[in-house]
């Protein structure tokens, strides 16, 4: 069967990226990857969105800035833990993802997108005059503390660990988000609106409830940042982060699973390895995103996954055919 | 033909509906009653308003003016996708299947919306395995257990018509809204088509909008016949067939070419 074979493959990936995370603090710095987690975790909700539901949302800085901040003053002014803390940021960041979709799936294609940069912009707005925000300077010096009382986040291995199974624990939502009737139900809908609706489907909640799930993981995201970091700045909830998230999903392969992950990887080491270069980062980021959405649409693991697509169909017809496979086996 | 009884309550029926567009009425003061496990078919030229009578039914259009009735209750004011929950089931004009979405998984959408499984994201598919087995049975009805895997947009049109059927019948709908199910199709196909609407009459009510005359004469028990938005003619084939008013119009040059002989 076609299907088995093919999800065996994901799981060879998925054990070998694991054992790769499991390594990868030994080898490179671990804020390193830590960073690609938590944008990389950012992108795989606004994928969830974008990718699977259809639906481009300009503002999701504001459910990533917003946790972001909600966390650190929980742990900084109140003095919460870190667990706490986080969660504290996750329900406040869903709430505002609650408002901002519920305006926003009122419409579709560019004016959903518009709602949710407008809402975006208020929300940064409101973060630039709030004095809880620390505005221009930002929520700094917020310390990690113990998680769940037992793993001390001061400590830079156990921080990546944590980081490492909060960002695995969330991916694995992701996918029972993607294979559950509301996964189908949503791609469903995502390929005719109409024929979801003649089924008895209503557009409109299953666009609310994934707002609501991506906002969620995005809020999720935005919290472990101030965790890992240790500071929430204006730069969280700015249209700029909205849009470094699109550029993410972009690059790695809208309606992927790995996909997002793979775009943050890319992005975060442009960043951090070439930042002896200034302000040509930005353009080599757009260059290599110019080229992205020119060369191949489908984003790196969208690309992968055609040609494995192909490979295998191609495997099959020689498998299917007498003459190819006899001529094989006299060439082994 | 089963003889449906006249004086019971009709499953499904409209009173006076209109549909304007700008002034232009598509729908004009339309009352029909269809009356229950029967094959009701609407016929009518091009442009005579039955793909906007269909979708006044289903709720995809809200009426000017008018009343719809299910089971005798006012289902006029119901949003589009609360109607498919009561039993009424429509299939599209133009083939509507999800393109991206495997043959099997168009079934299941629909099949999982019907064991009451749509919004939960928390439910694993793979605990509800054993819907692909009844799934496959549906696609094996129409003959496309083999294309299970394909994804849908690569069907050939004829196929897609079927797997549309066979979504629709997995939802076990009450009432089957099929808008020209034959169209655009060959001879063999048409054949295929006819037969499974036989078998899926048996214990549901069917309102066809068809243009191939042999197949309406060969399914429905009762015919309406709309032109310019309003009701020509509405009785049993033999009756509408030999009506005056539907001859001068299928002559009348109002009509299209394919209808052939009435
Ligand atoms: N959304 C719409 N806006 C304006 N006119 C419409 C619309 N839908 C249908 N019409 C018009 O209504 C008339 C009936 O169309 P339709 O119901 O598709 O006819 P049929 O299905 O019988 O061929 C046509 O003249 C068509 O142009
Ligand atoms: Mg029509």
């Amino acid at each position: 069967m076609i299907l088995p074979e093919k999800s065996r493959a994901t799981l060879y990936l998925y054990a070998a990226l694991f054992l790769l995370g499991v390594l990868a603090p030994f080898v490179v710095y671990p804020m390193f990857v830590m960073k690609i987690y938590v944008y990389g975790l950012f992108a795989v909700a606004f994928n969830l969105l974008f990718g699977f539901a259809g639906l481009l949302s300009f503002g999701h800085g504001a459910f990533f800035g917003t946790a972001a901040y909600a966390t650190g003053h929980a742990i900084k002014v109140w003095g919460l833990t870190p667990d706490v803390g986080i969660l504290f940021g996750v329900l406040l960041g869903t709430g505002l993802a609650g408002v901002v979709g519920a305006f926003a799936i009122q419409r579709a294609g560019i004016y959903f997108a518009m709602i949710t940069f407008a809402l975006a912009e208020v929300v940064h707005f409101i973060a630039m005059k709030m004095p809880l925000t620390g505005g221009e300077n930002g929520l700094t010096q917020v310390r990690r503390g113990m998680f769940l009382g037992v793993f001390d986040l001061s400590v830079p291995l156990v921080m990546y660990f944590v980081c490492f199974g909060i960002f695995i624990l969330a991916f694995l939502f992701f996918l029972r988000i993607i294979h559950s009737p509301f996964g189908l139900a949503l791609r469903a809908m995502k390929d005719g609106e109409d024929r979801a609706i003649s089924l008895g489907y209503s557009p409109p909640r299953l666009k609310f409830q994934a707002f609501i799930l991506s906002g969620m993981l995005a809020a999720l995201a935005g919290s472990l940042k101030v965790v890992v970091f240790e500071f929430a700045s204006l730069s969280d909830v700015h249209w700029m982060t909205s849009g470094h998230v699109i550029l993410m999903t972009l690059l790695g392969g809208v309606g992927t699973y790995i996909g997002p992950v793979f775009g943050s990887l890319v992005v975060t080491f442009l960043e951090d390895y070439l930042s002896f270069l200034g302000q040509w980062v930005t353009i080599i980021t757009g260059c290599i995103f110019i080229v992205c959405v020119i060369g191949f649409r489908r984003g790196v693991c969208g690309e992968i996954n055609v040609l494995y697509d192909k490979l295998r169909r191609g495997r099959a017809a020689r498998q299917g055919d007498p003459d190819t496979t006899r001529a094989e086996q006299a060439g082994e | 033909m089963t003889l449906s009884d006249p004086s019971a309550q009709p499953v499904l029926e409209c009173r006076a509906l209109s549909k304007s567009f700008k002034g232009f009425y598509a729908v004009r003061d339309v009352s029909v009653a269809i009356a229950d496990k029967s094959v009701h078919a609407v016929i009518g030229p091009n442009g005579a308003g039955k793909t906007t009578f269909f979708n006044l039914l289903t709720k995809f259009l809200t009426p000017s003016s008018g009343a719809i009735f299910y089971e005798g209750r006012d289902i006029t004011r119901e949003s589009p996708w609360s109607i498919p929950n009561m039993g009424i089931i429509r299939s599209f004009q133009i083939s509507a299947v999800f393109p991206d979405l495997t043959v099997l998984e168009n079934v299941r959408v629909s099949y999982q919306r019907s064991q009451g499984y749509d919004y939960q994201f928390w439910v694993s598919n793979r605990k509800l395995d054993d819907f692909d087995d009844r799934c496959m049975a549906f696609l094996k009805q129409v003959g496309l257990e083999r294309d299970a895997m394909l994804h849908a947009g690569s069907l050939p049109y004829g196929r897609k018509r079927a797997l549309e059927i066979a979504t629709t019948l997995a939802l076990s709908p009450r009432v089957m809204l099929l808008d020209e199910p034959t169209a655009g199709m060959g001879h063999e196909s048409i054949g295929l088509v006819t037969e499974l609407i036989q078998e899926a009459r048996r214990d549901r009510t069917i309102v066809l909008v068809e243009h191939n005359l042999d197949v309406v004469k060969d399914l429905s028990d009762r015919i309406t016949v709309m032109q310019r938005g309003q009701v020509l003619v509405e009785g049993s084939y033999d009756a509408v067939s030999n009506d005056p008013r539907v001859i001068e119009a299928y002559i009348g040059g109002d009509l299209m070419e394919d209808v052939g002989r009435v």
